[in-house]
């Protein structure tokens, strides 16, 4: 939750981003004032006129049933872990092993956001975390108000897509 | 969130909605982002999960009548085999979720439910 | 009296060639012209050459450069056809001597910096020197060796390059502090800077708190230090191979390079995939990705200065377990869908 999902896909959209984000009741709002409780939707029209959908999901576990919904038919993942958050490894490990059989059959790519705000954990012991579970997955650090990181995960995507 | 003063008199009023309306099987009010307030039924449903499934709902109602123009959404209706869900806004911030198991009674279930959000609305605001 | 003439990417027998030709061209027409692979006033590039290519591109707006190739591809205003002749080699630099300032000082002593360390004070012999067209990449001859050094020895230092913030080395954090850059699009100079060779760089071991206070009191920017030896690496390989390290190495990267916080290309997202999750050669990585050898030897060189290779030697006999080495078979339909998803993005 407050990764940056909603702000990344804001990011990249063309359109205004479709957002169901509303005010935050529980301990996120110490941290954020809105949070997504269904998704978010944005769009990019590729070079031959297809479009290009992006999801976000809420981020929070109790919605998890929504992460099964958006992901039907997905090209691809990036999973968005803050760092500033109570557990970031813990986060990441959830998100992990519920997308696992996804993963296992496409990929993923993680990013991990607000380092600055929380410079630990470092990404060696994310880095630590995907050798222990044999993941060979993409990581970055990340800011995702930059637009040029967050098409760095786009590229990173695509290349695991095409060679990884 | 609500306070425990707050909680106690929601719960009261699903309470008496519940026992006026032999109908309704289930009520529970919700926060907009998918906490559970307060919930009463007759039976054995999963009320956690629908409070929390009922926020998303929601909010894709309020993002489909805002990309229609079509004002606020005053409620969404789930018709279903085995019976009918209504969700609807009690307040800026909380959602009810009403069902019935009976499939010829949507009208009682939205009228009943419509005024116990109304009873809702006007505690909170004292 | 004399002038000098560097050369860069030379092929040695040509090497030798210019070498004598020089002599011939001081005893025939009493110019005397010394090769100096440091600090020449003119350099003869070897543009057939990968690594003359870049050094054409990276120093042709700001050093005299002639062109030396089977035909002027870069339409250089000094050109020297191959093989190289007698005849037009000695007419060159007779004209080259008429524009240029003949220098009095002794040939290869350069001229000492304030710092106490600098490299350009070593005075090396013209044999001792970083030999530019050599087959393998030495790091020690360049940033990336300079900042292993520091590591390794575990000394504060300042390192200047002419035109850019001092780079300070904090190698018990294993940081770099210089003023801001942005690494995913590094210009020209900063190019530059990673491609420079350590005697370019004036060098003076610090007093850590002296550096503390001098980082603080510019604001400077603090940069893992692996930052600078990985760009480094990829952009003055040129194409050489990491010196001690085999092509036929097999190689699978332990973890995705930090790309957020590392120079690179688009290009090097794709190799990177590739390493991540197959164990190949380097010819085997450029096939699969449709790499060039030098781009994939430069990726090659930067990851593993910077640990993030398990390389397995290969033995002959031994079969290496190529780690679902398979290509990935993508639909055709899918390919063009990733390319133009790369496209609209601009890259
Ligand atoms: N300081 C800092 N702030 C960041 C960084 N990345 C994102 N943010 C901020 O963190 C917040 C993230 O909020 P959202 O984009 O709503 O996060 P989300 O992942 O959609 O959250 P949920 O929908 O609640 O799961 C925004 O206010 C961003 O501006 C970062 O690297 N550093
Ligand atoms: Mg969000």
């Amino acid at each position: 939750m407050g990764a940056g999902k909603t702000t990344a896909i804001s990011a990249l959209s063309e359109i205004p981003v479709i957002n169901t984000d509303v005010r935050a009741t529980d301990e996120a709002a110490l941290r954020k004032e809105r949070t997504t409780v269904a998704m978010d939707y944005g769009e990019m029209t590729l070079p031959d006129g297809q479009k290009l959908r992006i999801y976000g999901t809420p981020g929070q576990e109790r919605f998890s049933y929504m992460w099964g919904i958006l992901m039907e038919g997905a090209l691809g993942l990036i999973i968005l872990v803050d760092n500033a958050g109570d557990n970031p490894l813990g986060d990441l490990d959830l998100y992990l092993t519920h997308f696992r059989p996804y993963i296992e059959a496409t990929t993923a790519v993680i990013g991990v956001t607000r380092m600055d705000v929380a410079t630990e954990p470092g990404l060696e012991q994310y880095y630590d975390y995907l050798m222990q579970n044999d993941l060979q997955l993409p990581i970055f650090s990340v800011d995702v108000r930059e637009r040029d990181n967050v098409v760095m995960m786009i590229e990173a995507l695509v290349a695991m897509l095409e060679f990884g | 969130m609500l306070s425990n003063i707050d909680t106690e008199q929601t719960h009261q009023l699903l309470k008496a909605l519940i026992e006026k309306s032999s109908e309704i099987n289930a009520a529970v009010v919700t926060t907009l982002d998918g906490h559970p307030c307060a919930k009463e039924q007759r039976d054995d449903y999963a009320l956690e999960r629908l409070a929390t499934m009922g926020s998303t709902l929601m909010s894709l109602g309020d993002t489909i009548t805002a990309e229609l123009k079509m004002g606020t959404c005053r409620n969404i209706i789930s018709e279903n085999e085995g019976g009918i869900v209504a969700f609807m806004h009690i307040n800026e911030d909380l959602v009810l979720i009403t069902l019935t198991q009976q499939l010829n009674a949507l009208g009682m279930l939205l009228a009943h439910s419509r005024r116990c959000a109304a009873d809702i609305a006007k505690t909170l605001k004292k | 009296m004399h002038y000098t003439l560097s050369t860069y990417a030379l092929e040695k027998r040509d090497k030798l060639f210019v070498n004598s030709m020089l002599e011939l061209t001081k005893k025939k027409l009493g110019i005397n012209w010394v090769l100096d692979d440091t600090e020449g006033q003119v350099t003869l590039v070897d543009i057939d050459q990968p690594a003359g290519v870049n050094f054409w591109e990276a120093y042709q707006s700001e050093k005299r450069l002639i062109a030396f190739a089977d035909n002027n591809h870069v339409r250089a205003k000094l050109f020297l056809e191959k093989p190289l002749r007698v005849q037009s080699f000695t007419e060159l630099l007779k004209q080259l001597s008429e524009h240029l300032d003949p220098l009095t000082s002794p040939p290869n002593t350069a001229t000492a910096t304030a710092t106490p360390r600098s490299h350009t004070a070593a005075e090396p012999t013209p044999a001792a020197k970083p030999s530019l067209d050599a087959q393998h990449y030495d790091p020690t001859q360049y940033l990336s060796g300079l900042l292993q050094t520091a590591l390794s020895a575990q000394e504060t230092q300042m390192l200047s390059f002419s035109g850019f913030a001092p780079l300070y080395v904090m190698p018990q954090e294993k940081r770099c502090y210089t003023s801001a850059m942005g690494l995913a699009n590094l210009n020209p100079s900063q190019k530059m800077l990673f491609a420079a060779r350590s005697e370019q760089f004036s060098c003076a071991a610090l007093n850590p708190a002296l550096a503390r206070d001098a980082i603080q009191e510019q604001g400077y920017k603090a940069y893992d230090i692996y930052t600078f030896i990985w760009g480094s690496a990829l952009l003055s390989s040129n194409g050489r191979l990491l010196t001690n390290h085999s092509m036929q190495s097999f190689v699978r990267l332990k973890q995705w390079p930090n790309f957020t916080a590392l120079p690179h290309q688009p290009t090097h997202m794709k190799l990177a995939a590739f390493m991540l999750k197959n164990t190949a050669n380097i010819p085997r990585i450029a096939s699969a990705t449709q790499m060039p050898l030098a781009t994939v030897i430069d990726f090659f060189n930067a990851c593993a200065l910077s640990n993030l290779l398990h390389i397995q030697k290969a033995q002959a006999g031994v079969n290496v377990n190529t780690h679902a080495a398979g290509e990935k078979k993508l639909s055709s339909e899918k390919r063009g869908l990733l390319g133009n998803i790369l496209r609209r993005l601009g890259r």
